[in-house]
């Protein structure tokens, strides 16, 4: 296990001239500094140095952008045709394909997550998205109803955007979070104001010009980089914002609902997880190995569906223990640039700082580290994969999201499903959980009692365009991906009319 | 308004469809023309008055081509063929009604039931003649008028089946209903619950 240091070694030129060039905000059509004139810097998490600065916006510019998105909302925007909107995301889409050199590496170098979960797996999942939504602008009808009261009557429904729509991304998928987002609001004939992680707001100022290019006409995507206390705090306590979606930690979400009840605008949060990883007996314990590792480390635990509870049955426990532990110290770590990294660094100082206190705090009320267990090497914020045992139900490990490549494991003795539930219910989130079996009546047994928005049966951390994905409990409000992800950024007008 | 009909019907360029200026082009086969000149004859024969057209223009320049005047008949009775039969030609009666009640009855008086045009500016008519009308498309205050995005097809013997608009993907597609019993009991197997 070593941690590299160098990634510019694995930079493209082009790439390199992107991210340390000068950087401005999107708005109106219009590249902008921060009104302010601050900036920011962006760090590379894999060696802590500064790779860039951008534009550190407030509330002055957070007007600007919804008042960009406003005059685009109520001109081209909303008068273009859906066929028209349809033609331009799907243009999006085929650009952020063939732009794959540019944003694979910018999105790796500054999240830190492996080279070939951006090129493969993250920028080809986002082109995927818009294509998917670039479909449903032509398909957002109304329906008629028969009316049940005496009298001729003719009733029906229209589904009309919401309007000015605020975005906050977070800096772990900073793409794919950013499409799950923007293409269905651009579907319906919404306008975005959209402010990607302080973290990571270089793959999105790049985005900007695909969106220019594509030719979505100026004011419909506006990007205000900045700190969430400044930016997102504008954006989410805006009276002319009309609607406010952001994925992130509990804690901010909650602080996001609260602001949002100003203009009482429609807010979609997509939080915090403590997903559990159900391994059954039965359960073919190669496959089980290998997917309680994905849950567990895929990257580096920087998932808000990150399988961080593992319950396993006694029987196979100490098996599939060795294999997870096997398998996270042969993982190899270094920079997200350099293609033999298996695992990148967590984002930040502060994430690193916080995931290596919880495994302290494990460690000094009991319980035990089968593997890993701090911070690996002294440069950048890389993070050993870690396995606890012996955790019991009120430490701090078991109860709050870790966000870092650290999963608690426990065995239990009886198949008994609605024990099992209750344990893995046990806790404040509700985003996803996986079952691991073969067993058919278990598995949707187990499916129908856990209660969390997505349950994975044989895999973890599997997503499709097609597939609403969200919160129960705490982990959120709404539903994004799949259909249901339109009804956020669309309102339903019924018309009722009494013939004469 | 037969009268306007009329006036305004005789303006319709008549002519090569290549030429930007043609309003109304030929007939496409030759079998085609001839049923429509057939159908002209039976209508005079039947006692409707031939108000426009009726026959294959003089203009020695197309004459060559499978073309036929645009034709208006008035008086025409519902009993007659030229109102009862498809024509596919540029053929049109004029049925005089009293009101909505007896202008549903006649427009409904058909085995066909493909498409229908209302023109009113009364809100109510609007959607109440379009929800008595037995077609598979109504066009109020327009004609004509087809998308990818709505739904096109037959009432009674227009057809079967819908194109266009989601419906149109369910004619090319089955469902099936799959059960599974998840639960972990053996059930009494010769009750059924």
């Amino acid at each position: 296990m070593t941690a590299h240091i160098d990634a510019s070694k694995f930079l493209d030129p082009r790439v390199a001239a992107f991210v340390s060039g000068r950087h401005a905000m999107l708005i109106g059509g219009q590249w902008l500094p921060a009104a302010s004139g601050r900036t920011l810097d962006v760090l590379d998490p894999s060696s802590g140095k500064v790779i860039a600065a951008v534009p550190a916006g407030e509330g002055a510019d957070v007007d600007l952008a919804v008042k960009a998105a406003r005059k685009a909302f109520s001109g081209p925007w909303s008068s273009m045709v859906p066929a028209e909107r349809a033609k331009l995301i799907w243009r999006l889409a085929d650009l952020i394909e063939q732009h794959v050199d540019m944003l694979g590496p910018i999105n790796s170098y500054e999240c830190g997550k492996p080279i070939g979960d951006s090129r493969n797996g993250e920028v080809p999942f986002t082109a995927e998205t818009f294509r998917y939504y670039a479909g449903w602008a032509t398909k957002l009808n109304g329906e008629s109803m028969t009316i049940n009261a005496p009298g001729d009557w003719h009733a029906y429904t229209r589904r009309e955007p919401v309007g000015v729509v605020g975005q906050i991304i977070p800096w772990n998928f900073p793409l794919a979070m950013l499409a799950w987002k923007v293409a269905p609001a651009l579907a319906t004939g919404c306008t975005i104001v959209l402010k990607p992680a302080e973290q990571t707001p270089i793959g999105a100022l790049y985005f900007g010009k695909l969106v220019e290019e594509a030719g979505i006409p100026e004011g419909v995507v506006n990007i205000v980089t900045g700190f969430g206390e400044a930016a997102g705090a504008a954006m989410s306590g805006h009276p002319d914002i009309d609607k406010i979606a952001f994925t992130g930690s509990t804690e901010v979400g909650k602080m996001i609902a609260r602001a949002a009840t100003g203009n009482l605008k429609k807010v979609s949060l997509e939080l915090g997880g403590k997903a559990p990883t159900i391994v059954l007996a039965d359960a073919d314990v190669e496959m089980a190995v290998a997917g309680a590792s994905s849950a567990a480390f895929f990257n580096a635990g920087q998932s808000c569906g990150a399988g961080t509870r593992f319950f396993v049955h006694r029987k196979i426990y100490d098996k599939v223990m060795a294999g997870v532990a096997e398998r996270a110290e042969k993982l190899r770590l270094g920079p997200g640039l350099d293609p033999s990294s298996e695992l990148g660094p967590v984002v930040s100082q502060q994430q690193m700082e916080r995931i290596t206190r919880l495994i302290c705090e494990g460690k000094s009320s009991g319980a035990e580290i089968v593997t890993g267990g701090g911070r690996a090497g002294d440069t950048g914020y890389f993070v050993k994969p870690t396995i606890i045992s012996n955790t019991t139900r009120d430490m701090s490990v078991i109860r709050e999201e870790i966000f870092g490549p650290v999963a608690c494991a426990m065995p239990f003795d009886d198949e008994d499903l609605d024990a099992l539930a209750r344990d893995a219910n046990d806790t404040e989130y509700g985003l996803a959980a996986s079952i691991w079996t073969n067993n058919l009546g278990a598995a949707h047994r187990l499916a129908a009692k856990i209660k969390s928005g997505t349950v994975w049966i044989n895999c973890h951390n599997f997503n499709d365009v097609t597939m609403p994905f969200g919160g129960f409990k705490q982990s959120g409000w709404g539903r994004e991906l799949g259909a249901q992800a339109l009804d956020l950024y669309t309102q339903t007008k019924t018309v009722a009319i009494r013939l004469p | 308004m037969t009268e306007k009909l009329v006036a305004f019907a005789r303006t319709a360029r008549i002519g090569d469809p290549l030429d930007p200026e043609t309003q109304v082009g030929p007939i496409t086969t030759e079998p085609q023309r001839r049923k429509v000149l057939d159908y002209i004859d039976i209508a005079r024969n039947e006692g409707a008055s031939q108000l426009l057209g009726g026959k294959a223009p003089d203009d020695p320049a197309i004459a060559s081509g499978w073309f036929v005047e645009p034709t208006i008949f008035g008086n025409v009775a519902q009993s007659m063929r030229i109102a009862r039969e498809e024509v596919f030609g540029p053929v049109l009666s004029v049925i005089p009604f009293e009101d909505e009640e007896e202008a549903i009855a006649i427009a409904n008086d058909s085995i066909y039931g493909l498409a229908a045009g209302v023109w009113t500016q009364d809100l109510g008519r609007a959607i109440r003649m379009p929800e008595r009308l037995e077609a598979g498309s109504v066009w109020v205050n327009m004609y004509r008028a087809t998308s990818y995005l709505s739904p096109f097809g037959g009432y009674k013997q227009s057809g079967f089946g819908r194109e266009n608009g989601r419906t149109a993907i369910d004619e090319y597609l089955q469902e099936k209903s799959v059960w599974i019993d998840a639960g972990n009991s053996i059930p009494a197997p010769f009750v059924q619950r």
